[in-house]
């Protein structure tokens, strides 16, 4: 069985980014590397992205609880929405696909490490929700953890907000 | 000229497919991996939630159901259940694809007569497998 302390024993920041790497390598055929938080503040001030980026965020509840949220820009989540469907090109989504697009690929990262995350026991997940990111603030010191990796070299932001007050509370800024 | 055989083939019947999933985006991916397979597959139907299943269900027949589990409205298991309590379902075959891969899930879809049980992220591959499987055991 899981309980919410086994969930933190086993190191939920590498079952975070074993996951991000399954569903990036296997449904849309992307290749996934660490990053680092410069790199990633620095592509969300870049004057050509800076106005293009999705947010998209899920409750998890069951051993233990909390929020998952994903950062990518507009452009990755289109290359990625034309890998996953098998369509020619990039533009060829309207905006309510590439919100669907979004919120689906954020449910399979979420998915995908709590399963590894925590084996035995099951977590129900909230419908995605997906909206534009609002103007970027370098991020401060708050309750959640982040991680930072590349996928198909464009910088992507995981956060994940803890419910439970024993959980870890130790970020992954440093791109591990 | 070719002559006609004296030795009828049967031909495979096709399999008419359930997806249910809040996705549009990977009900499109589903149906399009299932018709690359080259199997004999007869309609796709669709269905955003466990709800607007039963609805397609009552109206059509169904051969096979693939079902995600987190779903607003009416989860994929409260759908499995539905479909368990019900005696025009029970010869139609289930298959879940979701992310939830625990093993307390996977023991739900079981006692679910949930025949096979596929986790997201998955490959095209493994839906082939999988609809290959159904194909050839009819």
């Amino acid at each position: 069985m899981c309980s919410p302390i086994s969930l933190v024993v086993a190191d939920y920041r590498d079952a975070l980014l074993e996951a991000v790497t399954d569903v990036a390598e296997n449904s849309l055929f992307a290749f996934v590397d660490a990053s680092d938080q410069a790199s990633f503040e620095a592509a969300r001030t870049d004057a050509d992205t800076a106005n293009g980026w999705l947010d998209a965020c899920i409750e998890f509840r069951g051993p233990t609880s909390g929020r998952f949220g994903l950062t990518l820009s507009e452009p990755l989540a289109r290359h990625l929405c034309a890998s996953f469907a098998g369509a020619e090109g990039p533009d060829e989504f309207g905006e309510a696909d590439l919100f669907d697009f979004t919120g689906e690929l954020a449910n399979m990262m979420c998915g995908a490490w709590l399963t590894r995350a925590c084996r035995w026991e099951a977590f129900s997940l909230t419908p995605p929700r997906v909206s534009r990111a609002p103007q970027h603030v370098a991020s401060s010191g708050d309750a959640s953890d982040r991680c930072y990796v590349s996928i198909d070299d464009a910088l992507v932001q995981l956060e994940i907000h803890w419910e439970h007050p024993d959980s870890p509370s130790s970020g992954c800024a440093d791109g591990r | 000229m070719t002559e006609s055989s004296s030795t009828t083939v049967s031909e495979p019947v096709p399999l008419n497919i359930l997806v249910v999933d809040d996705s549009a985006m990977m009900r499109t991916m589903i149906k399009r991996a299932a018709a690359l397979t080259g199997l004999p597959i007869g309609e796709i139907f669709e269905a955003a939630n466990g709800l607007q299943a039963l609805e397609v269900l009552k109206r059509q027949h169904v051969d096979a159901l693939f079902t995600d589990i987190n779903m607003p409205v009416m989860t994929g298991i409260e759908l499995l259940q539905q479909i368990a309590g019900d005696d025009r379902w029970q010869d139609m075959v289930r298959v879940v694809i979701s992310t939830d891969g625990s093993e307390s899930r996977r023991t739900e879809a079981d006692a679910l007569n949930v025949r096979f049980y596929v986790e997201k992220p998955f490959r095209p591959e493994v839906l082939r497998d999988v609809l290959s499987n159904l194909t050839g055991s009819r």
